[in-house]
């Protein structure tokens, strides 16, 4: 028995984008879950070379208080 | 030539004077070192996405130079934790040289993305948006059974 899976595509390929900042909140919040954990690579199908960019700049947004480490129903 | 990015977070009590009176500070705390200035602008005031040293909201201050050499930042960065008035502070490496852009066409752009509709995925935005309203929607329905009660 096979299940049809839907093929998924690396989200910064197909929309051109070479550099990802880490200022760019609004982009970073489709790479993590609602919690701000970051969704593998795997479920997102994000390019292995993009995803290791993308998940740096999650960091570095974190860092600076842009992003959460942590849900911000938790905290406050 | 390597291209760097400073982005601060400033302690948003402070009026905008005063914030403007810390971006002159740096300015000339950084151009005590071989570097050329690129960028250097208000992002704007922003909720940050969790306390720091107990501030829900903070004003971002972006700076973009280029230098030769990079042994000053050490110095630098002890200098801009020792400033009381920067709460946060991030160095971060550029690739490409940063396009020079005007600070008040800056500052109208953030003002839009920090509208509902800028967001893809809401999630925890509109949490915070909405907690106001939720709030109020609360205190309304808590109102209605009271009334409901006394009827």
């Amino acid at each position: 028995m096979t299940f049809a899976t839907k093929k998924k595509y690396c989200y910064f390929k197909e929309n051109g984008i070479t550099f990802i900042d880490y200022k760019d909140v609004k982009l970073l919040r489709r790479f993590v879950t609602e919690q701000g954990k970051i969704i593998p690579s795997r479920v997102t199908g994000s390019s292995t070379k993009m995803h290791r960019q993308l998940v740096r700049a999650i960091k570095q947004s974190r860092n600076i208080a842009l992003m959460p480490f942590t849900s911000s129903s938790v905290d406050g | 030539m390597r291209y760097y990015e400073l982005l601060y977070i400033v302690n948003p009590n402070l009026e905008d004077d005063k914030a403007k009176g810390i971006i002159d500070e740096i300015g000339t705390e950084i151009g005590k070192y071989k570097v050329s200035i690129i960028n250097h602008y208000m992002w704007g005031k922003k909720r940050l996405a969790y306390p720091i040293k107990n501030n829900k909201y903070g004003i971002y201050i972006l700076l973009q130079f280029s230098a030769d050499k990079f042994d000053f930042l050490k110095e630098f960065e002890r200098f801009l934790i020792l400033n009381k008035s920067v709460i946060r502070h991030q160095i971060v490496g550029l690739d490409t040289e940063p396009a020079t852009v005007e600070a008040v066409e800056i500052i109208a752009e953030d003002d839009d993305s920090n509208d509902e509709k800028g967001f893809d995925s809401p999630d925890e935005d509109t949490d915070i948006d909405s907690e106001d309203e939720e709030d109020i929607e609360e205190s309304e329905s808590e109102e209605e059974i009271k009334e409901e009660g006394k009827k």
